[in-house]
């Protein structure tokens, strides 16, 4: 298992490198020239030369490319084209509270979804489920900026009981935490439904039951241990998913993140940023892969042997074999 | 024997799924004395195992409707609340299921699965005492004690059998239901099986209901035979009533044992019983054997069942010995 | 000879289409949702004789922002004097342009890459997977940002955007699909009696992966107009005066407080859009494969 961890880790350097090569090659397909947008109205070839120099855009691609990664190890990721300040500055102090928003979001759903999930997979094709269904349909169907636009609408502006933007209270917390998590939330609950049936039909939840366990034992302790599996993997998807989706809600809520940043960098043809925000977003989704991995492990005991060092593998499953024949 | 330990009167399951009623069990009467053996045998479809799960209380909840009565011990288990029922299931009554391969919950330590019963059943005693139990029992069916805290998929079939024969003994039960309990495992180990269950049932002087097809085991094992077939008894009696060729038998059951090899004679060829089992959504009216009974008559193909013929334990279902015959 | 034939007739196998075909027909919302659809692609073609585009881009001055329900707007005008419904009904063109080019594309790209990898196999399946992996790390909406930007504003490259990023979700899973299949006992049974590659492929894979296709297809064109409708929100994708649910949304942003129904209308009508494509792949998928019913 560790061993299996520690390869996937060793993985991680060259799966950034690669995620960085290719948003490096995307971004420069652009034929708008990055220095001629940074000059002023009129200047000279010297400024041009000056300010290409500075930058480190006359050399060629490639070394361009080069030298971003060796100043990337050094958490240097270059100087914004626009504030022409650290891009390193500006980013880094964004993350936890990225970070936080998605982290929330993700608990909430959990501690809601599930649940709800396993509750429809035990009452199937009750007028309980049938509601939850029609409802997470709807919820998946509503864009999330729009959804945030409404609430904004009806819970600042109306009802002014919640601010639309900013990151100063709990309250301020509220309207974009329901955005993030609404749209989510439908697919997530049928997921985790299904997730549910697939386990609760099985035979051993029959034996469990044969035993005299009361219901709410089966269901929650029996079942749902075996569902974990998929619901692990799921959640780490829908995380994956939100940490995309994240933009938007930042910009509908003016929320100082990444996902903001990662915007205004676009919207300004500002390469170091971009490229910086995509870097550490697909970081998180890396480390909500990696943990899902980890979590497998200790769920699951069939992953678990099938990844334990050779000489205790022997040792286990030599005694199954001797069973058998005995 | 006197009263008897379990009696079952009239009893019918239905089952709707997609407005299609299948009728399972049909009308039947079975009874138990304490420490009798008694096999169920019939084709698949024949409705043995709904019976079992009748018995156990454990039938889905849906689309599911019941009528008659079972009782055991003098409580009438049909319409008891299922608080009462889960203080009966495992400890009084329990069940050995079909697929040893499924029927163990694959994320828990096998010791654990045995424990549980123990423990919800004797919720006073302590931990020590709960494992103490645990490696008697894993004793009692052959596995080592060690190997209590593997998990099932380390085990092999013959020996996740023997664990889930452990489960249904933790708490000597008075009733022990074997649903096919070797049908899923290699010759050679349902030899060991079956004589293993014969060693136990001595010991522990439970009633047990074997359901299986096999009339070999069921010579080998049983008291007394029932022989189900479209959801009714057609013909039930001591071992000796079943299995005398001199004494009169339902078609159903020449049949039976004409299709099984037989060491005195030379045959060239098995004698099948023709046609198929019918579904149970399409039984036939009369006799539900008659599209296949080489002795079939006008009146069995329809009105109601025949009547029984008795003659003392023996009692078939059929035209051929009904009284007006005689 | 005669009962033979009778028998054959009965079991004449019938399309795996009209198969799904007979049985989606049972299911009264997908009943709905076809109609929905239909009438929305019905739209989308026919919008220039519905309404001239003319009425969906010419600038009146005199009617800015009247509420819906006002004389011959019956949707009222934007902040431009611009009619909504012609706007909405033109939209609808633009969002199944964007939606079906683009969906259509990735799911015929990757289920070529999927067939590829499958059939193929070694150091090609390796690479094509390393780099759907690498993809498929990068979100989704950033990723499909970034090549905006550096492509600029237009249908075509909003098309290849949501091509793009369509691309590594559908690869894997044609492709596990495919791999499952073709380990499947009745596999190895129809190749043990003798069935030519070609036979089983055709027989045995293919009416697997069209299911998956089909189900996947349809979720993906509802993603693609949901995700092409966010990138107009942020000033990505269509250029200016093109009618688009997103970006009129994001004009309408402006006159939130005033004049809410430049927000309401598009937002609502990406909404059902959206909801009745998922409804109707939902039905397409429990008519395909009526094992599944009822779980997802």
């Amino acid at each position: 298992m560790l061993k299996f961890v520690i390869k996937r880790i060793i993985m991680v350097p060259f799966l950034l490198l690669a995620i960085a090569a290719l948003i490096f090659f995307l971004l420069n397909l652009s034929e708008a020239d990055p220095v001629l947008m940074m000059m002023p109205a009129e200047y000279t070839q010297e400024d041009y030369d000056a300010m290409a120099e500075r930058f480190g855009l006359d050399k060629p691609l490639p070394e361009q490319f080069v030298n971003w990664v060796v100043d990337a190890v050094q958490l240097d990721f270059g100087t914004s084209y626009k504030s022409k300040a650290p891009v390193a500055d500006e980013i880094l102090f964004r993350v936890p509270i990225s970070l936080q928003l998605a982290v929330v979001t993700t608990v909430i759903m959990i501690v809601v979804g599930v649940p709800l999930g396993v509750m429809c997979a035990v009452k199937q094709y009750s007028v309980f489920d049938q509601i939850v269904n029609v409802l997470s349909k709807f919820l998946a169907a509503i864009p999330g900026f729009w959804l945030g636009l409404m609430l904004i609408l009806v819970f600042s502006v109306k009802l002014r009981w919640l601010p639309s933007h900013g990151m100063e209270t709990w309250k301020s917390w509220v309207l974009p935490v329901f955005t993030f998590l609404l749209p989510y939330l439908g697919n997530y609950v049928r997921q985790v439904r299904s997730a549910m049936l697939d386990c609760i039909r099985q035979d051993y939840v029959r034996t469990s039951r044969a035993k005299g366990k009361k219901e709410w034992k089966v269901v929650f302790i029996d079942t749902l241990k075996n569902a974990l599996l998929p619901i692990i993997t799921l959640t780490g998807g829908t995380f994956a998913t939100m940490i995309g989706g994240a933009v938007m809600i930042e910009q509908v809520f003016a929320f100082p993140g990444i996902g903001l940043k990662v915007l205004e960098g676009i919207n300004n043809r500002d390469m170091p940023v971009i490229l910086a925000c995509s870097i550490i977003l697909a970081i998180f989704t890396i480390g909500a892969q990696l943990i899902i991995d980890i979590l497998y492990g200790f769920i699951d005991p069939r992953v678990r042997s099938t990844f334990v060092s050779g000489k205790k593998k022997n040792k286990v499953a030599k005694p199954a074999a001797e069973g058998g024949v005995q | 024997m006197g009263e008897n330990l379990l009696e079952i009167k009239d009893y019918c399951v239905t089952y709707t799924v997609d407005k299609i009623n299948s009728y399972a069990v049909n009308h039947i009467n079975l009874s138990l004395g304490k420490g009798e053996t008694l096999g169920l045998v019939g084709e698949t479809g024949a409705g043995k195992t709904t019976t079992a799960l009748s018995i156990m209380g454990l039938l889905p909840k849906y689309g599911v409707k019941t009528s008659g009565e079972i009782w055991f011990d003098g409580q009438q288990l049909t319409g008891m609340k299922e608080k009462d029922y889960r203080k009966i299931r495992g400890k009084r009554i329990s069940m050995i299921f079909q697929d040893p391969m499924t029927a163990l919950n694959p994320v828990f330590r096998v010791g654990d699965q045995i424990a549980d019963v123990i423990k919800i059943h004797n919720p006073k005693l302590s931990h020590g005492e709960v494992g103490e139990k645990v490696d008697e029992i894993m004793k009692m069916v052959g596995i080592p004690p060690e190997r209590k805290v593997e998990y099932p998929h380390q085990f092999s079939g013959g020996m996740r059998q023997r664990i889930v024969i452990a489960i249904a003994i933790a708490c000597n039960p008075d009733l022990l239901l074997a649903d096919e309990p070797t049908t899923a495992l290699d010759v050679t180990i349902q030899a060991q099986v079956i004589k293993m269950m014969k060693n136990l049932q001595k010991e522990l002087n439970s009633s047990v209901i074997l359901i299986t097809h096999d009339l070999g085991i069921v010579a080998n094992f049983c008291d007394k035979v029932a022989i189900m077939y479209g959801g009714e008894i057609v013909e039930s009696g001591t071992l000796e009533d079943i299995f005398d060729k001199s004494l009169p038998h339902h078609p159903y059951t020449i049949g039976l044992f004409d299709s099984l090899p037989n060491i005195t004679e030379k045959t060239d060829r098995l004698k099948p019983i023709k046609g198929l089992t019918p579904h149970p959504s399409e039984l036939p009216d009369g006799c539900k054997f008659h599209p296949r009974c080489p002795q079939c008559m006008d009146k069995c193909k329809s009105g109601d069942n025949p009547e029984l013929y008795i003659d003392g334990t023996h009692c078939i279902q059929c035209h051929l010995y009904s009284k007006g015959d005689k | 000879m005669s009962k033979e034939k009778s028998i054959k007739k009965q079991y004449k196998k019938r399309g795996q289409m009209a198969e799904t075909w007979s049985r989606l027909k049972q299911q009264p919302l997908a009943v709905v949702s076809l109609i929905v659809v239909a009438f929305v692609l019905f739209l989308a073609i026919f919008a220039d004789l519905l309404v001239p585009y003319s009425a969906a881009i010419t600038q009146n001055g005199m009617e800015k922002l009247l509420p819906p329900f006002s004389p011959g707007h019956l949707l009222g005008t934007d902040n431009f004097g611009r009619d909504i419904l012609a706007r909405i009904i033109h939209g609808a063109r633009t969002a199944m342009e964007i939606g079906l080019i683009s969906a259509g594309l990735s799911i015929v790209v990757s289920t070529i890459l999927a067939c590829l990898c499958a059939t193929v196999g070694g150091w090609l399946d390796n690479i094509i997977m390393r780099i759907v992996d690498v993809i498929s790390c990068i979100p989704q909406l950033v990723l499909a940002l970034a090549i905006c930007s550096a492509l600029g504003n237009g249908i075509p490259q909003l098309v290849f955007a949501l091509f793009f990023t369509g691309i590594p979700m559908h690869t894997k899973m044609v492709r596990s699909v495919s791999l499952t299949v073709a380990n499947m006992d009745y596999v190895e049974s129809a190749r043990a009696l003798g069935g030519k590659k070609g036979y089983i492929i055709y027989r045995h894979i293919v009416p697997n992966l069209a299911s998956v296709i089909i189900i996947n297809g349809t979720a993906q064109v509802s993603m693609n107009i949901m995700m092409g409708a966010t990138l107009g929100f942020v000033g990505l994708g269509v250029k200016a005066p093109t009618p688009e649910w997103g970006t009129m949304l994001s004009e309408g942003m402006n006159y939130m407080l005033r004049n809410q129904h430049m927000v309401i209308i598009p937002g609502l009508v990406l909404a059902i859009v959206a909801l009745f494509i998922n409804s109707l792949g939902d039905c397409l998928r429990d008519a395909m494969d009526p094992q599944l019913k009822g779980r997802a």
